[in-house]
Order: structure tokens, then C-alpha cells, then sequence
């Protein structure tokens, strides 16, 4: 046993490591915070179930219509943003490893703003067929734009996030140029899908960012011991052995493929993927992954809640809550931390 | 090149080359370092030292040429069995956030993990020999943060030796410590060449290089002028041409190797400060 950070099991020669107790305590507070956040979410608002009501429904013995509501509307709806809000928190914090920037997510480098230029395009000229393909389309040509600024060895550099930060800029500029194009009802429907929405939800969606989760999570947790590797620079993770080019590459497809999942079932959420990973490293570098993606699956989660409670707020697309939320909260703690550091070194000695 | 210290090389390069923006910084160099030797590179910021350790390491494979380590092509080696037998501590690695001591020594042992084994009792083994060595015992549960800069250069020294190699590359283990910390470093990579395995170091202080060296290397704009054992290679010359360097060589009162004074008086013009009539 090496100490009280992490618990060893060994058979023979194979040996497994793990952060006992941080895992033991994410799996407690995890489930406690799941539980909890799919409860209020489904017991909250207009058209919610009251618990008595919900066990009813769960267990098939309440009305057709409670039935055909938690079943078809508001259980869908809450695992989807459980899953986008996990995809979304560990893409983030993948992004953040590989540019070793704290602001490398994907919404930072323009994958949101090429998906809304993309939907708004499409809701223009193709506006029989369903708009999450137009926004997949505008995610698929940035990163297709971003490109050549990947460095050999598959890294994010610097230039690259300032080109995602332009490509932004230029997205953000297709988006309002169409939007004095269309009709007020047209610009409506567009500026409510832009936020990032998660109204109308079926089990489609669900299934679809189940898979892509089932796919690139356990993939991504495979290459995390590598990924932990490369906060200590890239020099030193490639002395020690760790192939750059293949840890860099792979993970940032599977970030990737999760951003777009994201894009493809809820639209262009904000600033989700940006904050997960900076409340998640708070609390150590142990298991940052997971709790990045717990985090944003929470904060997703509850956002939504919160949309269909507030007053007036049920038509409030649900990026436009995040945003809210994770940006004031990100700027509290950034600021309560600047004012600590500076009675630090106000103090004598 | 035909003199007995080349016999037995453990890592050559022949006929490296670099480039970088368009820039040659390494320009067609051979290098031979000796086994169970410790080697110094000099030369002026910019030389392509730091690029020549990362060249002999394969963090940054070379334009042209190749690096044998053992008799094996190094480029041809997996990227984990280069590491169990050749480690690097570049000259700034990155701190993680909020990691202890043990945490970050026990990185080191990465090379010879997998995910079947992913912590051996000779991990364990080599972590805490690593501590012992490099005396952090006692602050292993210690935020690597909250110590000093010469304890924090010990901590990323006792990451390299948990890695267990025969060949050590150290960029600038002693800058930005306090001479007593340097010390403290350059009598530990003493040690360690006692105990049989090779260094190679790239150092700024001249004094210090030529007390500790067996070997030196003198780099000049990505080529080497000269190699040799300190005594042999040192004199005002070579430092003229290495260093645009006036300095006489007296012998050190202590160790008895040679050691370099700078003159007075010989960058004046450098910064186009005239001398003012009656200073001095």
C-alpha cells in the first residue's frame, strides 16, 4: 500500500492502482447528486409529477397521460441532458488537457458557433429537414477548418485556439447576418435552437448520446494515465515514454466525437464544457475526467430544472441558463481566488 | 576521435541535424558519450543544448541523422523501452495542480507500467529509494508547491531516478538555485556516476563543469568545437572561442582542476556605455 491517496490490489504480477477514496467519494456524491437532480427534475414545473404521482407512473400503474409524460416527455428529456452534460464536461476537460490552455474547450475553439452557423444555413435553405444535421454540418467544417493547425504530434497549440477563437468570431457574424435576413417567426425558431435547447426530446436522442458515450468514455478512461501524464509538459510526458502523437490524436477524436454528440442532441450548449473541468480539478487531479463529466452532467441537469420552474423561463432555452449559471459561478470563484492571492502577498514576510 | 575514452560509447549520435522555423540548430554534429561517465555541455544560450538533449532522448527526432543508445537505433525502440533505459529532466517541466511529492516521484515509473501493472512492489521499491536518495522522506505527503525551489529540483530529480536508467539527461539541473542547492545537486549526479550510471548535463557555470566533468562538450551555434576530458581541453582559447570569453585558467585552490576569472573590463563597449572621464 503506498499511503492513504490510493489503495493497491495485486494477483501475481498483475496489479491495479486506483485513488480509493476520491473514487468512493465521487461514486457517493455522483449517485446522491443523480438521484437528486433527475427527482427535482421530474417532480419540478408545470407538467410535473408529484412523487406520489411519479412512483405511480414508474411503476406503470398512474394515467395514460402521466404515463405517456414521464415516459415520452420528461424522463427523455432529463437523460439527455445527464448524457450531453457528461459528454460536454469530459470533452472539456480532454480539450483543456491536450492545449494545455485553460480555455481550450470545444466552445471556446468555434465547434458551437460553426454548429449554430450551420443550423441557422440550414433553417434557411433547407428547412424541411431536421436542423441538428445543419448544425453537425457547421461543427464538421470547423474542425475541418482547424485542421492544418494541429501540430504533428497531434497538439492543440496555442495558434490553433486562437483560430478557433477567429473561425468563433466568423461564425458568430453568419449567425447574425442571417438572422436580419429571415421573418420575425423564422428568427425566432432559429434563436431558440441557438442557445441550446433540450424541449422535445425523445428516446432517440437519449440513444444516441448513450451510444456515443458507451463508445468514447471507456476509451478516454483508458488513455487517462497518459493524459495525466502530459500536465507535466509534453517534453517530459514523451521522455517518459508516453507516444505523443497517438495519446493526442486518439483522445482528441473521442473529445471530439462527444462535442458533436453534444451539438447533434441539444444543440450548441454553452459554456458547460468550458467550467466542469476547472470545478472538477478543484478538488485535485485525481479522477478528473470522470468528475469533470459528472459536473457538467449536473449542471446540465439542473439548468434545465431550473428552466421549467422559474417563472416565465419554460420557452428559455437551457444554454442561455448554463451560460447564466456556470459563467457567474466560474467568475466568483476565479475572483475569490484573485482576492486570496493578493492578502497573501499583501501579508509581511 | 580514436582516443580510449570513445571505446565504449553508450549513446552516439552521427551526423545530427535540426531544424527549427528555418533555422539550423543543430548542424551536422557527431557526439559520442562514454559510458559510466559524467559529461557536460557548455556553450552560449542558444546553442542547441537543450535541443541536443532532446535529440538524444527522441523527444524531438532529429531532421537527419540517427542516435544509437546500447548499439540499438533509438528511433526504432518502443517509446517505453527507450524510457526504462535513457531518462531526460528538461529544464522546465510543468507542476501539476495540488500533486504531493510521492505522487509526482512515482510518474516516473510510468515506463514500466502497463495496465495489467499498474503498481509493482518494485514500483513501490523504486519510489521510495528514490525518496531516500534524494533525501524527501520526510516531506512525501508534502504539496510539491508549498517547498523550495532546491527541494522541488530534488523532487523532479527523484522523479528521474525512480525511472530507473542507466543513461540520465539533465537540462540546467542547477539554475535558479541558490549555490548551495547546486551543490547539493551536483554532488548527488557525482554520486550516481559512482554508482556506474552515465550523465549527461548542460550547465551554465563553467567552474562548476569543469570540477564535476569527466567529460566535456563544447557547443557553438548547433555545432560541437571541442570534447575532452576538462584538463586537457580547457585554455584561454577554447573559451575565446567558445564563449567570446577573456578569462585567464588559474587552478582551483580546492579541487585542484582548472577554473576560469573572468578579466575586467572586457564588455564596456557591449552596451555602448562609454566610460565617463575619472570613473573607475
Amino acid at each position: 500500500m503506498i499511503g492513504p491517496r490510493f489503495s493497491v490490489w495485486r494477483w501475481g504480477s498483475f496489479t491495479l492502482r486506483a485513488p480509493a477514496p476520491a473514487a468512493l467519494q465521487t461514486a457517493v456524491v455522483g449517485t446522491f447528486g443523480v438521484l437528486l437532480a433527475l427527482m427535482l427534475s421530474l417532480t419540478l414545473g408545470e407538467s410535473g409529477l408529484s412523487p406520489a404521482r411519479l412512483i405511480q407512473a414508474l411503476r406503470g400503474e398512474a394515467e395514460p397521460y402521466e404515463q405517456w409524460l414521464l415516459w415520452q416527455s420528461r424522463l427523455p428529456r432529463a437523460l439527455c441532458a445527464l448524457g450531453v452534460g457528461t459528454a460536454l464536461g469530459v470533452a472539456g476537460a480532454v480539450f483543456q488537457s491536450l492545449s494545455r490552455n485553460p480555455l481550450g474547450s470545444p466552445d471556446i475553439i468555434g465547434i458551437n458557433a460553426g454548429a449554430s452557423a450551420g443550423a441557422v444555413l440550414w433553417l434557411l435553405f433547407l428547412p424541411g429537414l431536421s436542423v441538428a444535421w445543419g448544425a453537425l454540418a457547421g461543427a464538421v467544417c470547423v474542425l475541418l477548418l482547424l485542421l492544418p493547425g494541429l501540430g504533428p504530434q497531434g497538439q492543440l497549440s496555442r495558434s490553433l485556439v486562437l483560430m478557433g477563437v477567429a473561425i468563433n468570431a466568423f461564425a458568430i457574424a453568419v449567425v447574425q447576418f442571417a438572422l436580419t435576413l429571415v421573418q420575425r417567426e423564422q428568427a425566432q425558431q432559429m434563436l431558440g435552437y441557438l442557445a441550446g435547447g433540450l424541449v422535445h426530446r425523445d428516446w432517440q436522442q437519449v440513444a444516441l448520446i448513450g451510444l456515443i458515450l458507451a463508445v468514447a468514455l471507456p476509451g478516454l478512461l483508458l488513455l487517462s494515465r497518459r493524459l495525466g501524464l502530459l500536465a507535466l509538459g509534453r517534453d517530459m510526458a514523451s521522455s517518459l515514454g508516453n507516444p505523443l502523437r497517438s495519446t493526442q490524436l486518439t483522445a482528441l477524436i473521442l473529445a471530439t466525437v462527444l462535442a458533436l454528440g453534444a451539438v447533434l442532441c441539444a444543440g450548441p450548449v454553452a459554456f458547460v464544457a468550458l467550467v466542469a473541468p476547472h470545478l472538477a480539478r478543484r478538488r485535485g487531479q485525481q479522477l478528473a475526467l470522470l468528475r469533470s463529466g459528472l459536473i457538467g452532467a449536473l449542471l446540465l441537469l439542473s439548468a434545465d430544472t431550473l428552466t421549467l420552474t422559474l417563472p416565465g423561463t419554460q420557452r428559455l432555452p437551457v444554454g442561455v441558463l448554463t451560460a447564466m449559471l456556470g459563467g457567474a459561478y466560474l467568475a466568483w470563484i476565479l475572483f475569490a481566488e484573485l482576492l486570496r492571492r493578493k492578502t497573501k502577498q499583501q501579508m509581511p514576510g | 576521435m580514436t582516443s580510449d575514452i570513445y571505446s565504449d560509447c553508450i549513446l552516439q549520435g552521427r551526423g545530427l541535424h535540426l531544424h527549427y522555423a528555418g533555422r539550423a540548430v543543430i548542424a551536422g554534429l557527431d557526439i559520442y558519450i562514454p559510458r559510466g561517465q559524467l559529461t557536460v555541455v557548455l556553450g552560449t544560450n542558444g546553442c542547441g543544448k537543450s535541443s541536443l538533449l532532446k535529440i538524444l532522448s527522441q523527444v524531438l527526432p532529429p531532421s537527419k541523422g540517427q542516435v544509437m543508445l546500447d548499439g540499438k537505433v533509438l528511433a526504432d525502440m518502443g517509446s517505453k523501452e527507450r524510457a526504462r533505459q535513457l531518462a531526460l529532466l528538461v529544464q522546465k517541466p510543468e507542476l501539476p495542480d495540488g500533486i504531493d511529492v510521492q505522487e509526482l516521484v512515482s510518474r516516473g515509473r510510468y515506463p514500466h507500467q502497463s495496465l495489467w501493472r499498474q503498481w509493482s512492489e518494485d514500483d513501490e521499491y523504486a519510489v521510495a529509494q528514490a525518496l531516500v536518495a534524494t533525501g524527501l522522506t520526510d516531506m512525501a505527503r508534502r504539496e510539491v508547491s508549498s517547498l523550495s525551489g532546491g527541494q522541488q529540483q530534488r523532487v523532479w530529480l527523484a522523479l528521474v531516478l525512480a525511472q530507473q536508467t542507466e543513461v540520465l539527461l539533465l537540462d540546467e539541473p542547477t539554475s535558479f538555485l541558490d549555490i548551495r542547492a547546486q551543490l547539493s545537486v551536483m554532488d548527488f549526479c557525482r554520486a550516481l556516476r559512482l554508482q556506474g550510471r552515465t550523465l549527461v548535463l548542460v550547465l551554465h557555470d563553467i567552474n562548476q563543469a569543469l570540477r564535476y566533468a569527466d567529460h566535456l562538450l563544447l557547443m557553438r551555434e548547433g555545432r560541437i568545437l571541442a570534447q575532452g576530458a576538462p584538463e586537457a581541453l580547457i585554455c584561454e582559447q577554447v573559451l575565446k572561442d567558445v564563449f567570446d570569453l577573456d578569462a585567464c585558467i588559474i587552478q582551483d585552490p580546492e579541487a585542484g582542476c582548472p577554473m576560469l576569472i573572468p578579466r575586467v573590463d572586457q564588455y564596456d563597449h557591449a552596451w555602448g556605455v562609454t566610460q565617463q572621464p575619472g570613473y573607475k
